[in-house]
């Protein structure tokens, strides 16, 4: 008997109420930075930005996720990496060759202000990679 | 420019599919010449088409280079996904230049490969199990890909302009692609909001936003969702024509703006509501000192009168009062009916325990300038929850604005009070701080919880963190 009432609230407790969920481009830990682009070209080893993994070689508790647009002059990225723990981040965030802005501790304008003069009309809210 | 950035910020997909009507749709339980060229080595069966290649389509649709490409997969005996499966478009009929959405190993990458060079766009997790649907819509410069319920949209400053559809896959363990479909960009927006019928509620620190669908123009692949703004900055988009924004700071009138859009990117008109927030009566005015939130604990100085007090303080505080025997807490400044019962005791090493309660808070049913959810029911027990604790973190104008820590009963406390340098997040209202850089919550006797369980954005909570391990100060933990 006690088993079942407790079978029973805990679907009652999966129903949760309406409620405010975070905007897909906020969840897990994130950093923007600048950095050059690596990569042979091939299917296999794709041009992408330094710091991506390679296809297929994302792990869970790396940089799961990121997304890229070339700097006008076509010699950079900006990208914004996405990991599920801010120590997959560290490698970058301790790169001083790179710029590198952590999301949510720098405001939107002041990393918008600085990568404008990378790539004309930069916008966050264009930009940012999303995350299921 | 406005319109540009909102087909790029309505994330997620309703899958609501109005009367749309795709030009051309295959099974591919046989390869048609006059309908696709091949690449590679494919065979096709009942369940579709497997090997290692890809199909071009030489299909003309409607709308020139702009389309809606889709595919399903299926994975051998049901089993987990072995290959890599990929949809093509503006490819060339050899596939040498083309955009192509990969998806393998978990992970979904869009590229954009150019004479056979191969450049890495945008990848992000990627759930594979048989039956499931690759999505992929380029109108313009804009491609937007799904994954489950969700999209991201990515603007190529540099696109290929011109090619068909395609599809391919790569498998040595009998997964198979089918179902294709392709179809027509469908251009004309949805009806925008019926602005005079967004209901509103307010409170010092919410308000609440309803408002009826948006209809999709009848041709259209359907509605994606609705974008909010208020008084200009983005708070966020959802599928649901709800929204409840938790970064108002009464007393202030805001402005909210509601964009409609559908799948294939068109927005409608915004819709315009004006709110006034009320003053929080537990605040002290916002000057100097002032951020202080006085704990509304009652006493002949901060008990606010009748209608002012602020109902939708919910759970069971330490420093209010509350009257019941049975699990019930009747809230006796705002009259909220609480229910909370322990429910489990997870057990550790050393006697160490962390309780999990069963909640339940009457403000799920409101009543005040609109009904809100008032006699409403799923049938399952609309609004319990069974939890340890949680935290939510609160964006607004893309910074952190607060944590919101839940605990077991269901009171929430704002985590506002934060050290720029070390990330720490703590409150005015009670003893726990939250370590924003390592996901760590702690407590004053010094045990701590690791938050690293992210609700998916599928749920109506997502993005809310729960705990992993619960740890003691002496090293004894649950997980």
């Amino acid at each position: 008997m006690a088993q079942r009432l407790l079978t029973a609230l805990l679907v009652l407790a999966g129903v949760v109420c309406a409620q405010h969920s975070v905007d897909p481009r906020n969840t897990y830990h994130r950093v923007i930075c600048v950095v050059p682009m690596i990569g042979s070209g091939t299917a296999a080893d794709p041009r992408r930005p330094q710091y991506a993994p390679a296809p297929g070689s994302a792990l869970p508790d790396g940089i799961i996720g990121f997304t890229q647009v070339p700097t006008d002059d076509g010699k950079f990225a900006i990208v914004e990496f996405v990991a599920r723990t801010r120590k997959a981040l560290l490698p970058i965030l301790a790169d001083t060759t790179i710029s590198s802005y952590e999301k949510g501790l720098q405001s939107a304008t002041a990393i918008e202000a600085a990568l404008q003069s990378l790539k004309k009309g930069f916008s966050l809210v264009q930009f940012e990679a999303v995350m299921p | 420019m406005k319109i540009l950035r909102l087909s790029t910020i309505l994330l997620s997909s309703a899958a609501v599919w109005a009367s749309y009507q795709p030009t051309y749709s295959d099974g591919l339980s046989s390869i048609d010449p006059s309908k696709w060229t091949q690449n590679g080595n494919l065979s096709a069966a009942s369940n579709g088409i497997g090997g290692n290649g890809s199909l071009i389509s030489t299909v003309s649709v409607p709308t020139g280079a702009d389309y809606d490409v889709s595919m399903t997969i299926h994975t051998a005996n049901q089993g987990a996904c072995s290959g890599s499966y990929s949809l093509y478009a503006r490819s060339t009929p050899n596939g040498a230049t083309a955009y192509v959405l990969t998806l393998s190993a978990g992970s979904i990458g869009l590229f954009r490969e150019v004479a056979n060079s191969w450049t890495l766009l945008s990848s992000m997790p990627y759930p594979c199990a048989d039956g499931i649907v690759m999505r992929l819509v380029v109108r313009g410069s804009s491609l937007t890909f799904w994954s489950g319920p969700n999209t991201a949209a990515y603007q190529d400053v540099a696109p290929i302009t011109t090619g068909q559809p395609g599809v391919g896959i790569s498998s040595s363990e009998g997964d198979t692609i089918a179902n294709v479909q392709l179809g027509p960009i469908d251009y004309l927006p949805p009806a925008a909001v019926n602005a005079s019928a967004i209901e509103t509620s307010t409170a010092p620190n919410r308000v609440d936003l309803r408002w009826p669908a948006s209809a999709p123009d009848a041709n259209s692949a359907g509605l994606q969702g609705y974008a909010i703004y208020r008084d200009g900055v983005y708070l966020g988009s959802t599928r649901a024509p709800n929204w409840l924004d938790q970064t108002v700071s009464g007393p202030e009138s805001t402005a909210y703006s509601i964009y409609a859009a559908d799948q294939h990117g068109s927005v409608s008109a915004p819709a315009q509501v004006t709110v006034q927030v009320p003053a929080d009566p537990g605040a002290k005015p916002k000057t100097g000192a002032a951020a202080e939130i006085v704990l509304r604990k009652p006493s002949a100085k901060n008990v606010p009168d009748g209608p002012t007090a602020d109902q939708r303080e919910i759970g069971v505080m330490p420093t209010g009062s509350y009257w019941g025997a049975a699990g019930e807490n009747i809230d006796l400044l705002s009259g909220n009916l609480n229910f909370s019962i322990p429910l489990i005791k997870a057990m550790g090493r050393g006697n160490s325990s962390v309780t999990f309660n069963l909640s339940y808070n009457s403000q799920m049913w409101r009543q005040d300038t609109s009904i809100w959810l008032l006699g409403q029911d799923v049938g399952l027990g609309l609004g319990w929850k069974l939890q340890a604790g949680s935290i939510e973190p609160m964006w607004y104008g893309g910074s952190e604005l607060y944590y919101l820590y839940t605990d077991a009963t269901g009171a929430q406390y704002v985590l506002d009070q934060s050290n720029p340098y070390t990330n720490v997040w703590t409150s005015l209202q009670t003893y726990v701080w939250y370590d924003a850089n390592a996901d760590i919550l702690h407590f004053p006797d010094g045990s701590f919880w690791n938050m690293n369980v992210v609700s998916a954005l599928v749920e109506q909570d997502g993005g809310t963190q729960y705990p992993s391990q619960m740890e003691d100060s002496n090293g004894n933990f649950l997980s």
